[in-house]
């Protein structure tokens, strides 16, 4: 089982560390998985423009190869102008309609305040819905004043976070076993 | 400074939108309207991707922006929402730079089924940039022909067109009729 924690943000830290802290936790809890964190701050990623998505080079073909390897997804993103990230935009149009086709994505924000937690809800989850995703129902949003000295400081976040990656985890082996069972069954 | 701006979010080299806004500015420049284009293709894709607020060119783009008494913002459909680089460009720019300002959104899917993008994504987008939204534009890939000097093929949409271009000349103050002779 491979988990990728993806870091929507090519600026700040913060989004990027509460990816980290899911990732980090389901490593401490599970031998049997692998995590990897792709932060979109450490690539050169081109624009999407329509082409085949195999037909990129370069830091875009590492990060779309590196994704479509995996069975499950955490997606972190900061919200800018009420939305995503136009950049993490572009990181989902560079992929192939089908990516999270039998895939679990869970997902979580960064922002100042919970007034915007409606944007995953508005602006994430429709977008990885047309990407075939099946998503983890409860995202969590993260508040600047969670952090402190580039760590999550509130223990009720940081539940909420192993939370929201061991649901992801348990989904996606869940979603596993029934296509095992589809697959003999000659269903799928 | 510009009667008109209109924003162009595809970044593909034949875009179908581009070419439909390319028409719309030609038609409004032959009403004396004064129009700037500005397309997401000739921002530097390092200012885009960087997240570069410095960029001379986007001080430009905020500066013509703001003078505008209406703006047009376009953007192929990608993936149920509008382009992640015309998001790009937005995410650069002051929170306020539509500040009271009419902007007729218009969009082109390939699909109908993506036509509530428009409301969803690209409306909340404008007003969340204290714009204005128009009731705006969405046309679907069999209604346009981007290699004809009017790419709008489907009578509905083009009479659609007059009548969402005439409402926001109308709303931006500037109304002077477009003719009927001038989109045909
Ligand atoms: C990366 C990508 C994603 C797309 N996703 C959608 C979509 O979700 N829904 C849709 O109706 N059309 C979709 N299309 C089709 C385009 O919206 C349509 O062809 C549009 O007219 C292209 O405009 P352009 O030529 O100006 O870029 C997609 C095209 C591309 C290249």
């Amino acid at each position: 089982m491979k988990i990728i924690g993806i870091s929507g943000s090519i600026v700040g830290t913060k989004t990027r560390i509460a990816v980290e802290a899911v990732l980090d936790k389901l490593k401490a809890q599970h031998t049997n998985i692998e995590v990897e964190l792709i932060n979109l701050g450490d690539y050169q990623l081109v624009f999407s423009d329509g082409r085949d998505y195999r037909d990129y080079t370069g830091d875009t073909k590492t990060v779309i190869d590196k994704i479509m390897s995996a069975d499950a997804y955490i997606i972190g993103t900061p919200i800018f102008q009420a939305s995503i990230p136009g950049t993490l935009k572009n990181l989902l149009d560079l992929l192939p309609n089908t990516v999270f086709k039998n895939k679990i994505v869970g997902m979580l924000a960064t922002g100042g305040t919970a007034r915007h937690y409606l944007v995953l809800e508005q602006q994430l989850k429709p977008i990885l819905s047309y990407m075939g995703a099946m998503l983890v129902p409860k995202y969590v949003f993260v508040e600047e004043k969670c952090f402190q000295n580039k760590a999550i400081i509130d223990d009720e976040v940081l539940l909420r976070l192993a939370k929201l990656g061991n649901d992801t985890l348990h989904m996606a082996a869940a979603l596993k076993e029934i296509m095992k069972t589809q697959e003999s069954a000659h269903l799928y | 400074m510009s009667d008109i701006v209109i924003i162009s979010g595809s970044p593909s080299e034949l875009s179908r939108s581009e070419k439909l806004l390319q028409y719309i500015g030609s038609t409004m420049r032959k009403e004396h309207y004064s129009v700037t284009f500005i397309s997401i293709k000739d921002i530097p894709a390092e200012d885009l991707v960087q997240g570069n607020y410095e960029s001379p060119v986007l001080q430009q783009i905020t500066q013509h922006i703001q003078e505008a008494s209406g703006v047009i913002v376009g953007s192929p459909v990608y993936k149920a929402a509008y382009s992640g680089v015309l998001k790009a460009l937005f995410d650069l720019l002051p929170q306020d730079v539509l500040y009271d300002t009419y902007v007729l959104p218009i969009m082109t899917g390939g699909s109908p089924s993506h036509m509530l993008a428009m409301d969803y994504a690209l409306k909340p987008l404008v007003s969340t940039m204290k714009g204005l939204p128009l009731k705006g534009l969405y046309y679907i890939d069999s209604q346009l022909d981007k290699h004809q000097e009017n790419p709008i093929i489907d009578e509905e949409i083009l009479d659609r067109t007059k009548k969402q271009l005439f409402y926001f000349l109308e709303k931006i103050g500037l109304k002077k009729s477009i003719s009927n002779a001038t989109i045909r």
